[in-house]
Formats: C-alpha cells, sequence, structure tokens
C-alpha cells in the first residue's frame, strides 16, 4: 500500500517539477528575447521626445535671434561698426536672453563680437554665418566650437534697408543639456559629433568610437543597450547615442521569473502537502481494509470494519463487512452442521448397534442382512429374533422417507418389536399389535411404515409371514420356481386397527429368500434407463441362487451401484438373503 | 413438476405430472393446501401424467387423504401408470384410497 502511495507521489512531484521547470524555461526564453525588443521600442519612443523638445527649442531660438537682430541698439552700434559698443548691447542682452553664445559679423563677415565663447574660434565660420544671413536663411545650426557643441540660430541685422551683418544666438549642447534631456525622457543621453563624444549625461567615456546602430555596451558590472539617432541642421549631424540599462530590464524581470519560480514551488508544495494528505486519506481505508482482511486471515473476526464515507471505498468497506457478518454467519452454521454432521454419525453408529449384532446360527441356514443409509441414519429396518425353540423370526421394515425422523421412528418401531419378541409366534398378530402401538405416533408424524414378518420354523421346514404394504419378498424354491409372498393387510400406521392375511409356506431341499426394501429396487440407472426394478432383480436372483448367501448379498449391492451410481445413494438400502438347505 | 387444479362438475381437480417422489412430494403437499381451502367437497388427484410414485409419493399421498378426511371432505385418485397401479396393491393402499383408471368414469362415479 505504502508502495503504491510512494510510487503515485513520486509520480506526481516529477510531473509537476517537470511541468514547472519547462515553463519556466520558456517564460525565462520568451522573456529575454522580448527585453532588447522592448529597449529598442522604448528608445525609439523617447528619441521622438527628444527630437519634439528639441525642435521646439530650435523654433525659440530662432524667434529670439529674430528679435534680437531688431533690436534698434544693436542695428545702430552694427552700423556704426564700433566694437565696442556692439559688445556692451551683446553683454546686456546676454544677462537677459541668458543664452549662451552671442557673435555678430559684418556684412563682410568680419567679426564685431562674442560673447562668452573664444571668438578665435569662429574665424572659419564668420564668411558662412554672413553669407547664411544674406541669402535670408534663418535655420538653426549645430556648430562645433572648440569640441564643444551649440545649437545656434542666425538672423541678418537690417538698418536702413541695408544688411549690416548678422547676429548668430545659441547655446551650448553640455552635459548640463544632455542630463537636463535624460531628466525629461528618462534615458541616458550622449552626443556625438562624427563619432566623437562631445557631452554626455552621464560618466560614459567611449570618447572616440564608431557607433553601430544599436549595440550593448558594458559599464562595470552592468550592461546597456543602447540606440543611435541622427539629427541633421544644415552644415551638422549630430548623433544621438541613447541608452538604457538592460541589466536592469532583465534583473527586473529575473525577479518577475524568481517571483513566479517561487509561486511555483509553493503551489508545488502546497500540491504535494494536499496529495500526501489525500492520499493517505485515500489509501487509509485502505490499509484499514488490508488490515481487516488480515486480521479475518489471522482468525479474528470480531473486529469491525468501519469506513465512513459515502464514496466506492465506502461502498468497499461495506461490502466487506457484510462479507465479514457473512463469514461468520457461515462459520457457525458450519460449526453447526459439524456438530449436527457428528451427531448423526453417533446416531448412525447408535442404529447400526440397534441392527443384529450377530447371525442365529440354524443347521442348514445361511442368514445374511445388509443395511445402508442413504445418509449416517436411516429409516430402513431389519432384524433377528431367535427363539429358545430353534424358531426364527426375521423382520424387515422401511419407515416412509429417510433421515432423522424416519430414524426415530425406526427406534421406536424395533423397541416395539422388541417388546413383543416372545409374546406371539404368528406375524399377523404381531403386525397387528405393532399397527395398534405404532398408529397414533404415526399418524402424528404423518408418516407409516412398511413391514414384513415371517416365523422360520426348521422343525417343520415352514415359513409363516404377513406383510404389511412392504415390497414383496421373493422366495425361489428348487422345485417350486419363484413366489412373491404377499398378504392381506395395511401399511403400518394407515388405519388404527388392521387384520392381517397369514401365509404358511412349505420349504423345499433348496430355498433362497430374499427380503429387500425399495431403496434397492427403485435405484435410479445412471444413464437413465429408469428403475433398477424387480424385474433386474428377479433376474439376478434367478442367475445367482446356486451361490452362497453372502456372496448374493455382495453382488447384488455391487450390481446396483454399477448401475446406479452415485444416484443409488439416494435411498436407505436393505437386503437379507435367506439360505435354506435341508436334506 | 408443473401442479395444476381446475373446478368442474363441483370437483376440484388437482393435476400432477412427471414423478411423485423424495423430490416433488413436499411441493405436491403444499400445492395441495387448496384443496383443503377450496369449498368444493369432493378432491380428485389425476395423476394420469406422472409415471413414477415412490414412498415419499405415497407419504404424501396418505397425509393428504387424512387431512381431507379430517376436514370432512371425499378424496380420489385417477391413474394409469402399471408402476402406480404396483405400488398401490403392494402397500395395500388400494384398500384406503378411491382410485380410478379413467378420468369420465371418475367424474361419473363421483359427481
Amino acid at each position: 500500500m505504502k508502495t503504491i502511495q510512494a510510487k503515485v507521489l513520486l509520480l506526481l512531484i516529477l510531473v509537476s517539477l517537470f511541468s514547472l521547470g519547462t515553463s519556466l524555461m520558456l517564460i525565462h526564453q520568451h522573456v529575454r528575447a522580448q527585453v532588447k525588443e522592448n529597449l529598442r521600442d522604448e528608445l525609439d519612443a523617447r528619441f521622438n521626445l527628444l527630437s519634439i523638445l528639441m525642435r521646439s527649442q530650435e523654433i525659440a531660438l530662432k524667434k529670439q535671434t529674430v528679435l534680437l537682430a531688431e533690436e534698434p541698439t544693436l542695428k545702430m552700434s552694427m552700423e556704426t561698426k564700433d566694437q565696442r559698443t556692439v559688445t556692451d548691447t551683446m553683454g546686456q542682452l546676454q544677462i537677459m536672453l541668458q543664452n549662451s553664445l552671442f557673435l555678430t559679423t559684418t556684412d563682410t563677415g568680419q567679426l564685431l563680437s562674442s560673447v562668452k565663447s573664444d571668438h578665435e574660434g569662429f574665424g572659419t565660420d564668420k564668411e558662412k554665418i554672413v553669407l547664411e544671413a544674406l541669402d535670408g536663411d534663418l535655420g538653426a545650426d549645430f556648430w562645433e566650437v572648440n569640441q564643444k557643441l551649440y545649437l545656434v540660430a542666425i538672423s541678418p541685422v537690417e538698418f536702413h534697408d541695408f544688411i549690416q551683418g548678422a547676429v548668430a544666438c545659441g547655446f551650448e549642447l553640455s552635459s548640463d543639456y544632455t542630463k537636463f534631456l535624460e531628466a525629461k525622457a528618462g534615458v541616458k543621453v550622449s552626443l556625438f559629433v562624427e563619432d566623437h563624444l562631445v557631452a554626455s549625461s552621464w560618466e560614459f567615456d567611449e570618447k572616440d568610437r564608431e557607433l553601430d546602430k544599436s549595440e550593448m555596451f558594458q559599464v562595470g558590472i552592468e550592461q546597456w543597450f543602447g540606440q543611435v539617432y541622427e539629427l541633421e541642421l544644415r552644415s551638422r549631424k549630430v548623433q544621438f547615442l541613447l541608452q538604457k540599462s538592460y541589466s536592469r530590464a532583465v534583473r527586473t524581470l529575473d525577479s518577475v521569473r524568481d517571483k513566479l519560480a517561487f509561486l511555483g514551488v509553493v503551489i508545488f508544495l502546497l500540491a504535494v502537502f494536499i496529495s500526501v494528505i489525500f492520499s493517505h486519506q485515500l489509501t487509509r481505508p485502505i490499509q484499514g481494509l488490508t488490515a481487516a482482511a488480515h486480521r479475518l486471515s489471522e482468525g479474528d473476526w470480531e473486529t469491525e470494519v468501519r469506513v465512513e464515507s459515502s464514496d466506492e471505498l465506502g461502498s468497499l468497506s461495506r461490502s466487506f463487512e457484510s462479507m465479514r457478518e457473512s463469514l461468520i454467519r457461515q462459520r457457525e452454521t458450519i460449526k453447526s452442521t459439524e456438530a449436527m454432521k457428528k451427531d448423526l454419525e453417533l446416531a448412525g453408529k447408535i442404529q447400526q448397534s440397534l441392527l443384529p449384532r450377530e447371525t442365529p446360527q440354524i443347521t442348514g441356514v445361511e442368514l445374511f442382512g445388509k443395511l445402508i443409509p442413504s445418509n449416517q441414519i436411516g429409516g430402513d429396518y431389519y432384524g433377528y429374533f431367535p427363539n429358545p425353540d430353534g424358531t426364527l423370526a426375521i423382520v424387515i421394515a422401511d419407515v416412509s422417507g429417510h433421515g432423522a425422523a424416519s430414524a426415530l421412528l425406526m427406534a421406536m418401531a424395533r423397541s416395539t418389536l422388541q417388546s413383543l419378541h416372545g409374546m406371539t409366534h404368528e406375524p399377523d398378530k404381531l403386525l397387528a399389535e405393532v399397527n395398534r402401538i405404532l398408529h397414533p405416533d404415526l399418524v402424528e408424524a404423518e408418516a407409516f411404515i412398511s413391514m414384513f414378518a415371517l416365523y422360520l420354523n426348521p422343525h417343520d421346514r415352514t415359513l409363516t409371514y404377513a406383510n404389511a404394504g412392504h415390497n414383496f419378498p421373493l422366495l425361489f424354491r428348487k422345485s417350486k420356481g419363484l413366489l412373491e409372498l404377499d398378504t392381506e393387510g395395511m401399511l403400518i400406521g394407515i388405519l388404527e386397527d388392521v387384520e392381517f392375511g397369514k401365509e404358511i409356506i412349505e420349504f423345499d431341499d433348496s430355498n433362497l429368500l430374499v427380503l429387500y426394501t425399495d431403496g434397492l429396487t427403485e435405484a435410479m440407472g445412471k444413464e437413465g434407463e429408469g428403475l433398477f426394478g424387480e424385474e433386474r432383480l428377479t433376474q439376478y436372483l434367478d442367475t445367482v441362487k446356486e451361490s452362497s448367501a453372502n456372496q448374493i448379498l455382495d453382488g447384488l449391492y455391487d450390481k446396483v451401484e454399477r448401475f446406479a451410481g452415485e444416484l443409488a445413494y439416494r435411498d436407505d438400502r436393505t437386503c437379507v438373503v435367506l439360505k435354506c438347505h435341508f436334506s | 413438476m408443473n401442479f395444476s387444479s381446475r373446478v368442474k362438475d363441483e370437483i376440484l381437480e388437482v393435476v400432477a405430472e412427471a414423478k411423485l417422489d423424495a423430490s416433488t412430494s413436499s411441493e405436491f403437499k403444499q400445492f395441495c393446501q387448496i384443496c383443503l381451502d377450496a369449498e368444493e367437497e369432493t378432491i380428485l388427484f389425476n395423476l394420469l401424467k406422472v409415471d413414477f410414485l415412490d414412498s415419499s409419493g405415497i407419504s404424501s399421498l396418505v397425509t393428504l387423504h387424512r387431512r381431507l378426511k379430517k376436514a370432512g371432505k371425499e378424496s380420489a385418485i385417477v391413474y394409469e401408470n402399471p408402476q402406480i397401479e404396483e405400488v398401490f396393491i403392494m402397500t395395500k393402499l388400494n384398500r384406503l384410497f378411491t382410485l380410478y383408471q379413467d378420468l369420465e368414469e371418475a367424474y361419473e362415479e363421483l359427481g
């Protein structure tokens, strides 16, 4: 039982672990593949935000520059080309406008003023600025000045319908600016110009590197996913490297995975726990039944089997309990049957003792009797009653039915015969007396007895007999052939008062007399050939009448048993064989 | 074993078939309880289809005869089989029972 439970549990655990492991692995793989995609999408969105932000800043810068170019003080000072005045004006305006870069040029490209920046750096650009301004293109631009990047707007300065020069206004795309962008977009921002780092919102130190469209960066122990975007303004192309922590995204997912795994393990342990409880509950009744079966086999019949359950196990237990009760009943029945069998055996022995223990020795007379009851006891009877004068009374009887009731009636009949022994030598009177005595009891028992009584007188070689409804005994006399012995009368126990007839037969030199009960003639043929019958009996006796009485008797029983097989045992079989030789 | 009964000319006829022996006699006796319960005063046991009668069968017939007599009823047996004839002669019950070998004759006599 425990083995089955353990096997089921082990199987359950293996299946659960396999499912859990597979699920987690699939989730893990799927999620890893999604991380980069998600980061890429997020960086795309962030860049869209940043480009809108920069575009609005660019527009604001342009407007500011146009306003600056309209400033009369600036216009006038530019007309005079008075560098000092221009610088002063610019300085004031710069304080007012808080932009980081101002420079002005004349219409010939001569630098008039620059604020904050190292104006030396503008040398190469001044002509371009003016030309662009003269062309009326007021676009913005990225300027790289002294390895610093600026977003710049340019506007021409007109005075008296003449272009006096141009003014440029912008601010540095410094690390502060990238930090501002990072704060707005939530991603690390680094700016590159031609693969050269100019500003970064964090300590990104790969200053010169060729940028791929997207790649992974190892920073310390962290991995970062970066995506490069380009923004082009007139003369320059600026590369934006936006980065977001790959490690953190993975960590977040890993923590989700770990939580899932933890939850899975908890559910799994809970399932195992519940399974153990459940399987225990499932197997406990089975164990109970097994133990009960074991107890039964050990001989303990008294312990009840009770499993209170409405399921199949409960039903099994109830069946088992009813089987146990039935077994107990059967055991009681077997016990009582055995006791009854013993009683019957004893009764059978007692009944056998009621039969003649020894055969009277009479000169010239061979006498053998045999009674085989269908059960241990039966309703047949035969008896010898020798008289002191050398005569012999023989009685054969058959109580209706067979078994215990018949046996008791047979014992009564035998006692009656014993008590009447010696009181009369006339068989008809004997039977009438027996009938008178037994009639009330036989009526009460709804039974009757067939009985045949004879008196053998070896002195005058006569046989006197009377028949109370018994099978006709058969007498073979050498000179006179077969005679069936019948007289007037009635079965014992039918009528209260019966007068029996009496016959006297004279013996021949050689005589064979056979008395029998219907158990022999009514034995059924085992092959369906009907009853053994009187004809077969007569034929048999005719062929063996020269044999000894003993041989005739045994031969008859053999013949009947061969004829009827098992069916021969259905009724009591009794036979008495008498042979008289007179010389 | 089949038993049946019918009433004709105020006679209750009980019909038995096959055999009356140890295996059927108690059932026969039980079935014949209707004879005691019936209104009819005359009972005819029809054994025309019975081909074997042993001491158990005899016993049941004797018992029924006694019971019916005690209840003030008349009973008779109609049979045909020679084996039954032999049994009646041997047991001398031909002296006790009213016996017929023909059904019509039985009805005529009893009616």
